[in-house]
C-alpha cells in the first residue's frame, strides 16, 4: 500500500551535500530551506511587483497590497500607539513572511515552515529582542517597573511580580506555540482526509462513497486557508500588544 | 508626476470626505471606538488562553528534559506538570481579574 503517515510531511531531509560545518554540525540545504527561501522570494514579489509601477490609480494587485500595508498600519497603530511607526516595516515583512509561509504550505510538496516550532520561536524571539532592546534604549532601567503594574500596593509586589516576569518570557513560547499548533492540526487534518479519500476509494466499496472524504477535504482546504491568513493576523498584533510594554509601559 | 499641489488636493478631498461621512452616518464613530474596545478584549482573551497553554506545555517539556537528564523518569515530568497546570490557573485568574478592574476604573 502506498499509504504515507500523516507526519511525513513534517519530516526534514537534505536536498544537497554538507555546504560548510558550523559548531560540529554539517549544515545542509533541506526542505525546511527550500520552503523558506521560496515564502522570503514570493513574499517578495508579492509586495514590490506590483508596487513598481506606483501609479495614481492602482490596479488590482496595487490595491490589495496597498490595502493590506494600510491593514497592518491601522493594526499597529491601534494596538501600540503612533510611537510605534518606525516599527511598521518590521512588523510588516514579519506579517508578510508568515501569511506567504502559511499559503505556500498549503501547496501539496512544499514545505509548511511554520509548523515547525523552532523557526516560529525564532521569529518570536526575534519579536520579543526588539521589544527588550526598543524598551532599555527608550527607558533605560526603569524599564524593570513593566514587571510592577501601576497601582499594587508595596507588600504585593514580592507576589506580583514574579507572575508578570514569568508571563514576559513565557510571550515568545506562547506566540510561536499557537502559531505550530495550528498549522501542524491544520496539515495532519489535511492528510488524514486525503489518505481516507485514496483507501476508500480504492477498498472496492461504492465508489460514490469515496467522494464523502474528499468533499470534506475541499472543505478543509478553504479553512486552513483562513487559519493561515488569520493565524499570520494573531502573531503581527500580538507582536504590536508587546511593543506597547515598550513603547508606553503601562 | 506627483508633486506638493496634488497632495495638498488629496489632503482636502480626504477631509471632505472625512466630513460627509460624519455628516452621512453619525454614529459611525461611536461605532468604531466600540469596536476597537472588543477587538483589544478577543487579543487580550486569544493572549491569556495561549499563555495558559504555553505554560502548562513549557513545564511539561522541562520536566521531561529532567527526568531524561536525571532519569527520574516519570515523576519530574508529572510533578512539574501539575505545578505548571495550577500555576497557569493562578495566571487566568490574575490577567483576567486585573483586566476588569482596568475596564471599570
Amino acid at each position: 500500500m502506498g499509504m504515507h503517515s500523516p507526519v511525513e510531511q513534517f519530516q526534514v531531509h537534505d536536498m544537497s551535500a554538507p555546504l560548510f560545518e558550523l559548531g560540529g554540525h554539517a549544515i545542509t540545504f533541506t526542505n525546511f530551506s527550500l520552503g523558506a527561501v521560496l515564502a522570503v522570494l514570493c513574499g517578495t514579489l508579492l509586495v514590490v511587483l506590483p508596487m513598481l509601477r506606483r501609479s495614481v490609480i492602482p490596479g488590482r494587485f496595487q490595491v490589495l497590497i496597498e490595502m493590506m500595508y494600510k491593514m497592518i498600519e491601522n493594526l499597529i497603530l491601534d494596538a501600540a500607539g503612533p510611537k510605534a511607526r518606525p516599527f511598521l516595516p518590521f512588523i510588516f515583512s514579519i506579517f508578510v513572511f508568515i501569511m506567504t509561509s502559511n499559503l505556500l504550505g498549503l501547496i501539496p510538496g512544499v514545505y509548511t515552515v511554520t509548523s515547525q516550532f523552532v523557526a516560529n520561536l525564532l521569529l518570536a524571539v526575534g519579536v520579543i529582542g526588539v521589544v527588550l532592546v526598543t524598551g532599555f534604549v527608550k527607558h533605560g532601567l526603569h524599564f524593570f517597573h513593566v514587571f510592577v503594574p501601576s497601582g499594587v500596593p508595596a507588600f504585593l509586589v514580592p507576589v506580583i511580580a514574579p507572575i508578570e516576569v514569568v508571563s514576559f518570557f513565557i510571550r515568545p513560547f506562547s506566540l510561536s506555540l499557537r502559531l505550530f499548533a495550528n498549522m501542524l492540526a491544520g496539515h495532519i487534518l489535511l492528510k488524514v482526509f486525503a489518505g481516507m479519500t485514496a483507501a476508500v476509494a480504492t477498498s472496492g466499496l461504492v465508489a460514490s462513497v469515496g467522494i464523502l472524504p474528499l468533499v470534506i477535504n475541499v472543505i478543509i482546504v478553504g479553512f486552513e486557508i483562513f487559519v493561515a491568513l488569520l493565524q499570520a493576523y494573531i502573531f503581527t498584533i500580538l507582536s504590536s500588544v508587546y511593543l506597547r510594554d515598550a513603547l508606553e509601559m503601562h | 508626476m506627483f508633486d506638493d499641489s496634488d497632495r495638498d488636493r488629496l489632503k482636502s478631498l480626504a477631509k471632505r470626505i472625512d466630513q460627509a461621512q460624519k455628516a452621512a452616518d453619525p454614529a459611525a464613530g461611536k461605532e468604531d471606538g466600540e469596536s476597537s474596545s472588543r477587538k483589544r478584549q478577543t487579543v487580550e482573551a486569544i493572549r491569556v488562553g495561549s499563555d495558559f497553554i504555553a505554560l502548562i506545555v513549557l513545564s511539561g517539556a522541562l520536566g521531561w528534559y529532567l527526568d531524561r537528564e536525571l532519569e527520574t523518569t516519570p515523576w519530574l515530568m508529572l510533578t512539574l506538570l501539575s505545578v505548571g497546570f495550577v500555576l497557569g490557573f493562578w495566571f487566568l485568574y490574575y490577567f483576567l481579574t486585573k483586566k476588569t478592574k482596568d475596564d471599570v476604573g
